[in-house]
């Protein structure tokens, strides 16, 4: 079990900590040195083992507490939001070593976050809970590509899935989707799926990532243009949140860093169709 | 090494409900995050670690459906302290 908090003993050394446990179960000394001196290899905090944790860095401690943990040797690992308690930068850094000592020891591990990042960055599977309720359990990747219901829909990815409210239209044997200010065709080949909710009440989802700069739009996509109105812009670097308005509808487009989008520009953008996620108004579940 | 099966676990503070009817299955050397929305409920796993001990199988765990009572909870809270550290 490790913990948000460290739950080390301040007048210990490091090794003592991480021997606690095996102490108390009357574990030969030479295991103890054993597994202590393995687990301090595996962490990366040999030459740690005889300080207090007061002499520590905030990491450097949640190191010690995973590697009393890993002495014990133990079926499964229960981690409670371990990285709560350290800055950005060591996050990351501690991130990625739980996932390597995920591979090194091949154990259970269940992990308690909040923390989408992490959730997706480490996990074989994710169990997405709201409100105590089990809301879908998946692969990342499957999580973010085919949410089951709009709160996984809403709650994986950053910025946030766009919502539109909408309904859709069927003419010519073609469904489209009509948010009122906007039209967009919904692909063919997944036409079938929708054409009994022709006429009705939906809510279209479509993630930023998926709507283009019409310039920089990669090739292949399913191309449907929507007209709207730049509302703001966030450089980002490596990319550029555009949030913009189409009628009553507002929405935020991840796009190419070479774009050259202005406060109130009318503008066309590109959303990719066949990456489009549709939900039910009443159930809020997704339809597919 | 083990799996984990959560079986129809509850547990509620009052009108707080932590784990609603909780169905899980988690295979051996699985890493399974459970990602909770609201930060003042992610004691399931604490829930799971009080209970092993009781319901330890001989490979597999399982966590058949228990409501725990309110004294054998420790609250979760952004400053959790333990008197003896596990």
């Amino acid at each position: 079990m490790v913990f948000q908090s460290y739950a080390l003993y301040p007048h210990m050394s490091v090794f003592d900590n991480m021997a606690f446990g095996l102490k108390l179960r009357k574990t030969p000394k030479e295991e103890i040195k054993r597994r202590v001196q393995k687990a301090a290899e595996i962490l990366g905090i040999e030459h740690l083992l005889d300080r207090k944790p007061r002499q520590l860095s905030g990491g450097q401690r949640q190191r010690v507490a995973v590697g009393r943990a890993i002495v014990r040797e133990p079926k499964v690992f229960l981690f409670d939001e371990p990285l709560s308690n350290l800055d950005a930068k060591l996050r990351v850094e501690t991130r990625a070593n739980i996932s390597k000592l995920h591979q090194q020891l091949q154990t259970t591990f269940i992990y308690v976050t909040h923390d989408q990042v992490e959730a997706m960055t480490m996990a074989t599977r994710i169990a997405v809970i709201n409100k105590g309720i089990l809301q879908q359990i998946d692969t990342p990747q499957r999580l973010y590509d085919y949410p089951d219901n709009l709160f996984v829909a809403g709650f994986i990815g950053s910025p946030a899935m766009n919502f539109f409210n909408a309904k859709l239209d069927k003419q010519d044997g073609k469904l489209y989707i009509n948010g009122g200010s906007f039209s967009v065709q919904i692909p063919e080949d997944r036409a079938n799926v929708y054409m009994p909710y022709a006429g009705k009440q939906i809510i279209f989802g479509i993630r930023p990532e998926d709507i283009h700069n019409p310039e920089f739009a990669p090739p292949g996509i399913t191309a449907q243009t929507v007209n709207a109105k730049v509302d703001v812009t966030e450089l980002m670097g490596n990319e550029i949140f555009v949030y913009l308005k189409t009628g009553d509808h507002n929405f935020v487009a991840r796009v190419d860093p070479r774009s050259r989008y202005h406060f109130d520009d009318d503008v066309q953008m590109v959303f990719n169709m066949a990456n489009m996620h549709i939900f039910d108004t009443e159930t809020e579940k997704a339809i597919r | 090494m083990a799996s984990v099966t959560f079986d129809h676990v509850y547990k509620r503070f009052g009108d707080v409900i932590a784990v609603n009817d909780l169905n899980i299955e988690i295979a051996d050397k699985e890493f399974l995050v459970r990602l909770d929305v609201e930060r003042r409920l992610p004691f399931a796993v604490w829930l799971v670690w009080k209970t092993l001990p009781k319901e330890s199988s001989k490979l597999g765990i399982k966590l058949s459906t228990m409501s725990l009572q309110k004294t054998e909870i420790l609250p979760w809270s952004s400053n959790l302290t333990l008197s003896t550290p596990i």
